[in-house]
């Protein structure tokens, strides 16, 4: 009777030491897993930070540089492009950080200088807002100084070209002024002098009180009319060229160039 | 949730990935601008910029490559197929939401299809850490 008692005893006491056992290696296999899934999550963190970083430097390496010649003999205004007596005129109310802005640059102002402007049927101005961040005043400023020196869309060209994540800090004095040197004839250190002139600030503040006028609140927004008489709001579905120059072919029609 | 329910969850998510992902690809492919629900040129808007392409490779592709991926993983049966199904949902959640980001705060555009591929991606990744944190089942007896 004894014998079978410490028998039973003995096979509770392993049973039990079994279970305790499994426990332990239980708890063991899941801190294991919880260390692996952490491992994991710090792995995922920093494999997103790179994709990050891939994607913004991917967003403006790739075309830094006007297209030769691209400006070359059209003239220029401040903020005007084309003929002063062009029949019509075009205004882009842009901010230099809007990446639609740059699309628009790369994509379309290529065409209307080519086809509109060169031919003397249209100008383009530039109306600068400055709505998405402090970066966007200062490269508007520099661009406006760069035009008093006759270059002004050459230095927009580069801006959108090398334009990076909005309101990351990239546009400063360094930025502008490298820019502001690759256009041949331009004196970077008179531009960054000139910036904040009171001619300057009377240019932004003209171009907001005009944005407010025409109810612009986003970028890019479009107004085209005669020059010389009130534009109207040019309202475009697309920023592909083709796209571009039918909707102004319906506004200016037949009667471009004369 | 057992863990054959997190397993067919994963699956039913990863298919509509590879749907989406496909659809994105073959738009971008063909050329053709993404049929977008109401209108107002987001997709393409978004479709066209310049966040649209990850060194060269178009995101839709490697939003594919990532769900095709992750559908391999479910198919092992070893430890390490689950963590790497993890890593990846973990992955595909984080840069999801930075393309969810880049919509609202820099393109100012949403893309339904993108935003329907984050919001997959999520629950996904979600799946795929619950399922890493289990250990893996011993293969079924015959």
């Amino acid at each position: 009777m004894s014998s079978k008692s410490q028998r039973r005893e003995r096979e509770q006491r392993a049973r039990a030491a079994r279970i305790e056992a499994e426990r332990a290696e239980r708890a063991t296999t899941a801190r294991r897993r919880r260390v692996q899934v952490t491992t994991i999550a710090v792995l995922a963190l920093a494999l997103v930070a790179v994709l990050i970083v891939v994607s913004q430097v991917g967003g403006g390496g790739e075309d830094s540089d006007a297209p030769p010649g691209l400006f070359d003999g059209v003239e220029q205004s401040g903020t005007a492009l084309g003929d002063p007596d062009a029949p019509y005129t075009l205004v882009e109310s842009g901010d230099p950080q809007c990446p639609f802005c740059a699309q628009f640059d790369r994509d379309v102002v290529p065409r209307l200088v080519s086809d509109y402007v060169r031919a003397g049927d249209l100008r383009i101005e530039f109306m600068p807002l400055t709505f998405i961040g402090p970066g966007s005043e200062a490269a508007a400023r520099m661009a406006l100084a760069v035009g008093e020196q006759g270059n002004f869309w050459e230095f927009l060209d580069l801006l959108y070209r090398n334009q990076e994540t909005e309101n990351s800090g990239y546009i400063d004095d360094s930025f502008l002024t490298s820019l502001a040197e690759r256009i041949p004839g331009v004196d970077a250190r008179r531009a960054l002098d000139g910036r904040d002139s009171p001619r300057i600030d009377g240019r932004l503040s003209r171009a907001r009180g005009r944005a407010r006028e025409f109810g612009i609140s986003s970028t890019p927004s479009f107004l085209v009319g005669r020059s010389g008489e009130r534009p109207q709001p040019l309202e475009v579905d697309s920023l592909d060229p083709d796209a571009f120059a039918a909707a102004l072919d319906a506004r200016i029609g037949g009667n471009a160039g004369g | 949730m057992s863990d054959r329910a997190l397993e067919v969850a994963a699956w039913i998510l990863v298919a509509i990935g590879l749907a989406v992902a496909g659809y994105l690809t073959w738009v971008h492919y063909a050329g053709l601008d993404p049929v977008c629900v109401g209108g107002g040129g987001g997709c393409e808007r978004v479709q066209s910029s310049t966040y649209a392409d990850l060194g060269g490779v178009p995101v839709a592709l490697l939003g594919l490559g990532g769900y095709a991926t992750i559908a391999v993983t479910l198919v092992g049966r070893v430890d390490s197929a689950r963590l790497l199904g993890a890593l990846l949902g973990l992955v595909g959640f984080g840069f999801s939401a930075y393309l969810t980001y880049v919509e609202l705060a820099v393109i100012d555009a949403v893309c339904q299809w993108c935003v329907a591929s984050a919001v997959t991606m999520t629950f996904l990744g979600a799946v795929l850490v619950a399922r890493a944190l289990r250990p893996t089942p011993p293969p079924r007896a015959r």
